[in-house]
Parts: C-alpha cells; sequence; structure tokens
C-alpha cells in the first residue's frame, strides 16, 4: 500500500488530534522508510522483506515511536494511536502486497499489486475513509475550502502515478 | 550514480510527496480558518 498508508494516518490523527500530524503520517509509513533507508545504504532487506516488514521490525518500530509519541505529548491515548498506526502498516499491505511474518514463518497476503484497478479502489476508500475523519477535526469553515480538498486530491493523484508506475514495471518491481 | 542509490532516493522521494503536501495542505486549512476567525 502507499497512499492508503497516509489515509490511515489521517484517520488515526481524527481520534487524537493533539497528535503532531507529522508524527502519524510519518508512524504510518515507517517501514517503507526503513526499505529506503536499506536501499540508500545498500544493506540486505532480508527475505521477502524481513528486516523491514517482518512483525519483529515492525514491532519494534511500534516501540520507538510510542516513546517518540509519549515524549512529545505525554498522552497514553495518543500514544498507543500511534503506536496502532505503526502496526497497521502490516495489516494493510497484507491486502496490497506479500508480506514476511517472523524469521522461518510463512509469506503472506492478497497481493492486490496482481490487480491495479482492485488495489486503486482499496487504496482510494482507505484514503476516503480517513480524509473523511480527518476533514472532521478542521473548523467547519474550511472543512469544504479548497485546501481541505486539495489534500483528498493529491493523495488520490499520487496513488495513481504510483500505481502506473508499479504497473509499468511489468511484474519487475524491486525496491532496490 | 549506483543503483541502488537511486532506486532509495525514489522510494523516499515517493514517500515524502504525500507526507510534505498533506502537511502543508493542513496548514492552509487552518491558516483559512484563522483568517474567517475560526481560531483551532
Amino acid at each position: 500500500m502507499y497512499a492508503g498508508h497516509i489515509g490511515f494516518g489521517l484517520g488515526a490523527y481524527s481520534f487524537r488530534k493533539t497528535l503532531p500530524l507529522w508524527l502519524v503520517l510519518v508512524a504510518a509509513q515507517i517501514p517503507d522508510w526503513l526499505d529506503a533507508g536499506s536501499c540508500v545504504a545498500d544493506i540486505s532487506r532480508g527475505p521477502n522483506g524481513m528486516y523491514t516488514h517482518g512483525f519483529i521490525p515492525v514491532g519494534a518500530a511500534a516501540i520507538v515511536f510510542a516513546l517518540l509519541a509519549y515524549a512529545i505529548t505525554r498522552n497514553v491515548t495518543g500514544t498507543m494511536i500511534v503506536a496502532l498506526v505503526v502496526l497497521s502498516h502490516w495489516g494493510l499491505d497484507y491486502f496490497t502486497g506479500i508480506k514476511p511474518t517472523w524469521p522461518g514463518g510463512p509469506v503472506v497476503g492478497m497481493n492486490l499489486y496482481a490487480r491495479p484497478l482492485v488495489d486503486f479502489a482499496l487504496e482510494s476508500a482507505t484514503i476516503l475513509a480517513g480524509w473523511l475523519l480527518y476533514r472532521r477535526t478542521l473548523p467547519k469553515s474550511v472543512r469544504n475550502h479548497g485546501w481541505t480538498y486539495a489534500t483528498l486530491l493529491m493523495l488520490c493523484t499520487l496513488q495513481v502515478l504510483a500505481g502506473a508506475a508499479f504497473a509499468l514495471s511489468l511484474g519487475g518491481h524491486t525496491k532496490c | 550514480m549506483p543503483i541502488h542509490l537511486v532506486k532509495g532516493l525514489t522510494l523516499a522521494l515517493a514517500l515524502l510527496a504525500p507526507v510534505v503536501t498533506t502537511l502543508f495542505f493542513h496548514r492552509r486549512s487552518l491558516a483559512a480558518a484563522r483568517r474567517q476567525g475560526q481560531v483551532q
């Protein structure tokens, strides 16, 4: 999943808008940031991305982000929300990709990337649901403002572009 | 430039794009609310 993670983060933010939005959004993406870091550093991501998307690294990232959230907000509910957002990454990726579990464990997932239209429908639904929740956190006077709708439009546009780029890779997609 | 660096930086850019633009639009929305007197 790509922009759907941001949609999920926006939805989670709506439950505790005292959380820094940037923290929630980055938390939603963090395993993919680990991928990017691994690529740049030319470090192995492990079999099927085990070192970045397995239960152990995702769980560790949830703890790190929970500690960070607590250090910033001193709020237990907000801390739990951020931890759940990190964990949600694996759950959402289960639908769109094929993901590792634990060392020696199975590789699971519905791999909707192979069905781009279904993938787009799921990503868009996640974005829309999260955006609708997020929109409720804004003052009423700007809920229908252009900037508010621009967020929804931008996320869907980026998803289309990412989906097209993925489809054009013709199955030869490798992150590194 | 090594291919792993190109791919890694491309992925980082792809990840950064929705975060930065969402934060930008968020701030613009709140700024619009402030202009209208609805300060959060």
